[in-house]
């Protein structure tokens, strides 16, 4: 006997609900599975979501290079930033690397600035911002102590995500007149580095 | 897909009169094609619902559902899905799991990703998968909330939407859902007239009665009786009813879903860094005078101290007995000066003095070279000499 199409339409309805509701759960375990069963992370970049990209003009080379630094010795140098992600990003700057933590490091004052005008090499034309231009003032020991990660970061800096952004940092040092006598021939060393993360 | 009405279909059910015959037929290509669009939309929509259901029902065990906000975990972890995370003894945590966790740089904000490596003190160093760098900030044990353990696809993407202001995408979401929830309906026509047909029958013959209940309906409707009639509207108004308050459960339930979802939103955050290579400062050494000599003035009561000096241009040079200042230069080009104070000495003793080359501020270097005075006496004065 043939079926009838009201009596097909119920089945449907009763047998179709907790198949598809069954199937659900099926897909759930088997995406969880692909997700969460690998225990390594496999670098990939096929991902169209949105980026946070942070680049800077400094080739690679430091900051500074400095020898015969005497009580009253200063120096600036900048640097820009660019930030060419898709998506709106904090940008801090963090002290990585180096041995800091020296007598010289700590007698050392550190000001950090951001702003506009200048690049690597030269300052010039740099002009802080107004509001914040100031990013940290201290010494060298304890920025690099105290200022180690994203959360500790120094500088308020958020993009749009929209287009090509930059920042210019200038990085000044100085070693105070009264610095003691037994500073002489220390060394100290810090690395900087900017971490963008998207908010 | 070509309707056509209904009773211009062929009737494969011969035995049925000339009227009504639609109501418990076997049906054409219209009826079947109405019953497999409702059965396909039905299924979709108890398919989100049962992936609705998979995203917070384990929250009832207390596992954490949250929405991925960013695709630090791409490709594995997509934007828009929710992540159930299982609470776990914080020890029992090992590197390559993915943890949600109190995001250690945006207080309040959680974040999802992969424990990479071990940090010094217990703490952990996570990773994005998609990010080239781990996360700066290690986290602590006691701040993960738990192991991802369930993954349900793309449906919190509304959840992403909204917090975008995508409402494009929002707007064409609901459109699809409403266009899903009528396509349902599409053959209740014709399981209302089954259910008619059992309901008139009386004695609880299912419609599957096929061609008997089918000739009863037919019976009836030819010789209706008022009170019957009554009877099957007011049936079909509760039937309608009925219909009316299950669409509304379904749809208070999955809105009720879709509001609870939001409520724990993830920033899985990207990041990118950029580095300055350490720089190395380096303060200087002050170097010392060397090759002190002593030259008597002629015709006056002084002598004359020289020395050689190879560094970097000083503030000045003294000359030094022990750590008295006996006499200054004005320069730091000079490599000379002028000594006859012999007052400040006393008479007759033999004098060994250094030179102090002072750089700056207090950064001095003494000679390890000295020469030597001895304080005479003259008529009126004393006089120093060689």
């Amino acid at each position: 006997m043939p079926i009838s199409t009201p009596r097909a339409a119920r089945l449907a309805a009763f047998v179709g609900v907790p198949v598809a509701f069954v199937v659900s759960g099926v897909f759930v375990s088997a995406a969880s599975y692909s997700a969460f069963s690998a225990t390594t992370t496999n670098p990939t970049s096929n991902w169209t979501a949105g980026t946070v990209a942070l680049a800077d003009d400094d080739a690679n080379a430091a900051l500074f290079t400095a020898t015969n630094l005497k009580p009253g010795s200063t120096a600036s140098n900048c640097i820009k930033v660019t930030s060419t992600g898709s998506l709106p990003s904090n940008v801090v700057l963090y002290g990585t690397g180096g041995t800091p933590n020296t007598p010289l490091g700590t007698a050392l004052t550190l000001t950090v600035e951001q702003g506009t005008g200048g690049g690597f090499g030269s300052c010039t034309g740099f002009t802080p911002d107004a509001t914040n231009g100031t990013a940290y003032t201290g010494t060298l020991a304890a920025f690099a102590g105290s200022r180690t990660s994203f959360a500790t970061g120094v500088g308020s800096w958020t993009t749009t995500g929209a287009a090509s952004e930059s920042k210019v940092y200038r990085i000044t040092y100085a070693l105070p007149t009264n610095a003691a006598n037994s500073l002489q021939s220390a060394t100290t060393s810090l690395g900087f580095t900017w971490e963008a993360q998207n908010n | 897909m070509s309707t056509h009405p209904a009773h211009a279909l062929p009737r494969r059910h011969a035995s049925a009169g000339a009227s009504g015959l639609a109501a418990v037929g076997t049906g054409g290509l219209a009826d079947w094609s109405r019953i497999v669009v409702a059965t396909v939309a039905r299924g979709v929509v108890a398919a989100l619902l049962g992936l609705a259901f998979w995203a917070v029902a384990p929250a009832v065990l207390g596992w954490q559902p949250t929405t991925v906000m960013t695709g630090s975990m791409a490709p594995r972890i997509p934007v828009g899905d929710v992540v159930v995370s299982r609470p776990v003894d914080p020890l029992a945590l090992h590197q390559g799991q993915v943890l949600l966790f109190d995001d250690p740089d945006q207080p309040g904000h959680l974040r999802l990703h992969r424990f990479d490596a071990p940090g010094v003190d217990g703490a952990i160093v996570t990773k994005g998968d998609a990010n080239p760098s781990a996360d700066s900030s290690p986290v602590a044990r006691d701040a993960v909330h738990g192991v991802a353990m369930v993954r349900v696809p793309a449906v919190g993407l509304p959840v992403v939407w909204a917090r975008e202001g995508d409402w494009a995408h929002l707007g064409l979401a609901a459109a699809a859902l409403a266009v899903l929830l009528v396509l349902t309906t599409l053959d209740s026509p014709l399981r209302r007239r089954a259910s008619e047909a059992t309901g008139v029958d009386g004695d609880g013959t299912p419609p599957g009665g096929g061609g008997r209940a089918g000739q009863d309906e037919e019976a009836r409707r030819e010789n209706p009786t008022p009170p019957r009639r009554l009877h099957r509207r007011l049936h079909r108004r509760a039937r309608r009813r009925r219909t009316t308050a299950a669409v509304s459960a379904v749809v208070v339930a999955t809105s009720t879903i879709g509001l609870m979802l939001p409520a724990e939103a993830v920033a899985a955050s990207f990041l990118a860094t950029t580095s300055s290579p350490p720089s190395s400062l380096t303060a200087t050494t002050v170097v010392a005078p060397t090759a002190l000599t002593c030259t008597n003035t002629s015709g006056s009561s002084g002598v004359v101290i020289g020395w050689s000096y190879s560094g970097e241009a000083p503030e000045k040079f003294e000359l030094m007995y022990g750590s008295t200042v006996l006499a200054t230069t004005t320069a730091g080009t000079q490599r000379s000066v002028t000594y006859d104070q012999g007052a400040l000495l006393a008479l007759g003793n033999r004098y060994t003095l250094t030179v102090r080359t002072t750089l700056a501020g207090s950064w001095t270097a003494t000679s390890t070279s000295t020469t030597s005075v001895q304080v005479t006496a003259l008529v009126l004065a004393s006089a120093v000499r060689c």
